[in-house]
């Protein structure tokens, strides 16, 4: 991947829009950003590390032996602190809606990248935290266009995030790589390197052939107990097909014998149809047959009944002279019961004056005074009671019978009477056998007529037979009707029955699942071995890439011929006599950690831009030197560095590399300018903050922060 | 194919065709590999499910 294009937008001390053209059709693959300290090469850094990965963090340190990352850089937030949000701090307070914003333009394999990352405020001005802001990727790949997620997919595929240290490089930080590199902590820069060869493809990707190897194997074992039952439902099934074969076999049978007693009945009837009038007559024949024996059965009922019934008949008829004696010894009854009544009554009265008479004295039972007309009083009483006496004698024989002779009669008159409604049933009864009869006799006096009737040339008892036996063919026929469905009903449940325990069929799904199995197996085996050897060759291949860098950057290549990098990828000096080089200067280490990391991305054939934050660092002017000579020669990869003014001097790097320059900037603010852009007058006068020209009179502001790109001329 | 270490890819191919693999199913599934490697191991489930179909597909 080459760059063509980088505009940045409010980021660090570049407030507005600034653009970078790389000269890429030099075919020269060398550029520097140079500038002061704090005039924006790391922002400019970072903000391309933003752009790809949507995320910066602060400079890492090696903790416990492991790289580690520093915080996360927010993008807006409190601008007191250092390193501060990124978003340029005046755009920040001054913008209505505040926006950050990087564009890369690239090219690889002839297809144009564009990527655009933008961060937009959501809540108007000043957002106080990166939650307020709308973040924005859009990734263009020749015809296709993605949108974050998915566009951060296509920019990882061209550049990992992963492998982000061995192409964004920091100088600042390159001597704890050293120590990595160099100390032998195992699992310092190890996962580093296999990320870089790639090794994660084949160690992730042994674990995802482990993972769907043992989801497989749980298929089939589920199969397997599905195959099992059935095995046990194909076993019921194959009994259940037999029952089907025998049942319909007997259907076979029914549904032809259903069929020949049809046709022979359809004949039969046929044959029967020329002799209607016969057939008719017969019909009314038997009609009337079945009447007649119908309406026997009926008439013996009812003279049954009948018969029944008039047992009661002569209790019926005497009952109607008895019925008005009955009355008669009723009253004669009530009147004893009435005479018996008065008479008891007068007794009780005889009795009270009998003993009144008895027990007079002639003196008062109260207050024993004697009474005056004692005498008087006691021929009263006497002639009362012969007065009752009279009475009594006469209602006694008044009556003529006594009372238990009319209790007798009444007995025996109500033995005569017959039960309620006898009367009423034996006229009924009797109207229905006149009625049933009346009709018996009918039917017989029509049967005859018919019976005499006959028909000429007619066989009449052959024809009977005929009728009787197509009558007994059609009840037949409906009798097996029902037993046919029947059949056919118990055959539908058993089939779907059948069709329930699948047919009988068994699964063969568990052999494909064995072979896709056995297929991951190989492949896992493939793997496995390509890891082990390629962990060693990919080893040697960085040794030897690495060793080829070194000699070509290194000062005294006669002396410290390569580099050697053992097991856990850990680096140090070889020297002539094949020895390691047991205290090598810092500047030479620095060299072979660079030198690793070169041989680990040409080894890796990962086609990415290089950009090198503070690369002269920790190294004196000849490795300086002879590194931007190696690197920049490198016909694959750009290699950009954003050097400080005390690292590299600008005119004298462009003087020397020229050659190798694709294009250069230098980063400067107002107060950096020593020369008037109006007139190139350089004795610009210093009048408290600004600075003011003799020749022209142009004013600039001195006291402003604000970063301006100047294009360097190169050699073309 | 791009970004995969030559060493990576010519013992792989190697290796893989011994075991009677083919060229293009051996390039399918190494591609695959490669351009999900990165991915963590709680999202790969969709990269195995795909995985397992190149290599029913590929039997």
């Amino acid at each position: 991947m080459d760059l063509k294009y980088l505009a940045i937008s409010n980021i660090g001390p570049f407030k507005g829009l600034h653009q970078f053209h790389f000269n890429t059709t030099s075919g020269k693959n060398g550029f520097a950003i140079f500038s002061k300290n704090g005039r924006g090469k790391t922002s400019l850094f970072n903000a391309m590390q933003w752009a790809l990965f949507g995320e910066v963090f602060e400079r890492g340190s090696v903790r416990s032996g492991r790289w580690s990352d520093g915080r996360k850089r927010t993008i807006v937030g409190d601008y007191s602190k250092n390193p501060g949000p990124m978003m340029n701090q005046d755009a920040y307070r001054e913008m209505r809606i505040p926006e950050m914003n990087v564009i890369i333009i690239a090219t690889q394999n002839g297809k144009d990248i564009q990527i655009n990352r933008v961060a937009r405020s959501r809540v108007g001005s000043m957002p106080r935290v990166d939650d307020d802001l709308n973040q924005n990727l859009t990734v263009t790949i020749g015809e296709e266009v993605a949108q974050d997620a998915k566009g951060q997919e296509l920019v990882e595929n061209l550049f990992p995030n992963e492998l982000r240290r061995f192409f964004f490089i920091d100088g600042e930080s390159l001597e704890e790589y050293v120590d990595l590199v160099k100390a032998g902590q195992v699992g310092g820069i190890k996962d580093d390197v296999e990320s870089v060869l790639r090794l994660p493809a084949l160690t992730r990707g042994i674990s995802d052939l482990e993972n769907i190897r043992s989801s497989i194997e749980k298929e089939i074992a589920s199969e397997s107990r599905e195959k099992r039952i059935m095995e046990k439902s194909a076993s019921e099934a194959q009994s259940l097909q037999i029952e089907i074969n025998e049942l319909k076999s007997n259907l076979e049978t029914k549904e032809r014998n259903f069929e020949k007693t049809k046709s022979r009945y359809n004949d039969l009837e046929a044959e029967l149809k020329g002799f209607s009038e016969a057939i008719s007559h017969i019909k009314e024949l038997e009609r009337l047959r079945a009447q007649k024996e119908a309406l026997s059965t009926a008439l013996k009922r009812s003279s049954d009944a009948r018969y029944n019934l008039s047992s009661n008949a002569w209790m019926v008829l005497i009952w109607k002279r008895a019925d008005a004696l009955y009355g008669e010894v009723s009253e004669q009854q009530n009147n004893i019961q009435s005479s018996n009544y008065q008479i008891d009554l007068i007794n009780r009265k005889i009795d009270k004056l009998k003993d009144e008479i008895e027990q007079s004295t002639g003196f008062c039972s109260h207050c024993e005074q004697p009474i005056v007309d004692a005498e008087d009083h006691k021929s009263r009483l006497k002639r009362e009671l012969l007065d009752l006496e009279s009475q009594q004698s006469t209602i006694s024989s008044d009556s003529g019978l006594s009372m238990n002779e009319v209790i007798t009669r009444m007995g025996d008159l109500a033995k005569l009477n017959p039960p309620t409604g006898s009367k009423k049933t034996i006229i009924e009864s009797n109207e229905n056998w006149l009625e049933d009869r009346r009709k018996l006799l009918n039917i017989i006096e029509t049967l005859e007529k018919e019976e005499s009737r006959g028909l000429e040339g007619v066989d009449s008892s052959e024809l009977g037979a005929k009728h009787e036996q197509l009558g007994q063919m059609r009840t037949t026929l409906r009798r097996m009707e029902p037993v046919i469905d029947e059949f056919k009903q118990n055959i539908k449940r058993k089939e779907t029955e059948f069709k329930r325990l699948g047919g009988g069929k068994i699964s063969m799904l568990n052999h494909k699942k064995n072979n896709t199995n056995s297929t991951i197996g190989e492949l896992l085996n493939v793997m496995k071995d390509t890891l082990a050897k390629y962990r060693d060759s990919a080893r040697k291949d960085v040794e030897r890439v690495a060793s080829e860098s070194f000699r070509n950057v290194i000062n005294a290549p006669e002396a410290l011929t390569g580099i050697k990098i053992d097991q856990n990828f850990n680096g140090s000096i070889v020297g002539a006599d094949g020895r390691k080089v047991t205290m090598p200067s810092s500047g030479q280490e620095m060299t072979m950690t660079l030198c690793i990391m070169d041989a680990l991305r040409r080894v890796s054939n990962v086609s990415a831009p290089i950009f090198f934050d503070t690369p002269g660092r920790s190294l004196d002017d000849d490795h300086k030197k002879a590194q931007l000579e190696y690197f920049w020669s490198m016909r694959n990869h750009q290699f950009i560095i954003f050097p400080h003014s005390g690292e590299y001097k600008i005119e004298e790097t462009i003087n020397e590399f020229g050659g190798l320059i694709g294009s250069a900037w230098e980063l400067t603010w107002p107060a950096d300018r020593e020369v008037c852009e109006k007139c190139g007058e350089d004795s610009p006068l210093k009048e408290g903050s600004v600075m003011r020209c003799l020749k022209c009179e142009e004013k600039w502001d001195i006291s402003i922060r604000e970063t301006t790109v100047k294009v360097l001329e190169v050699e073309s | 194919m791009e970004g995969v270490p030559e060493g990576l890819k010519d013992l792989f191919f190697d290796l893989g065709k011994k075991k009677g693999f083919s060229e293009e199913f051996l390039t399918e599934v190494l591609t695959y590999f490669v351009k999900n490697q990165y991915l963590k191991q709680g999202d790969r489930d969709h990269i195995r499910n795909s995985l397992r179909r190149i290599i029913e597909k590929g039997e």
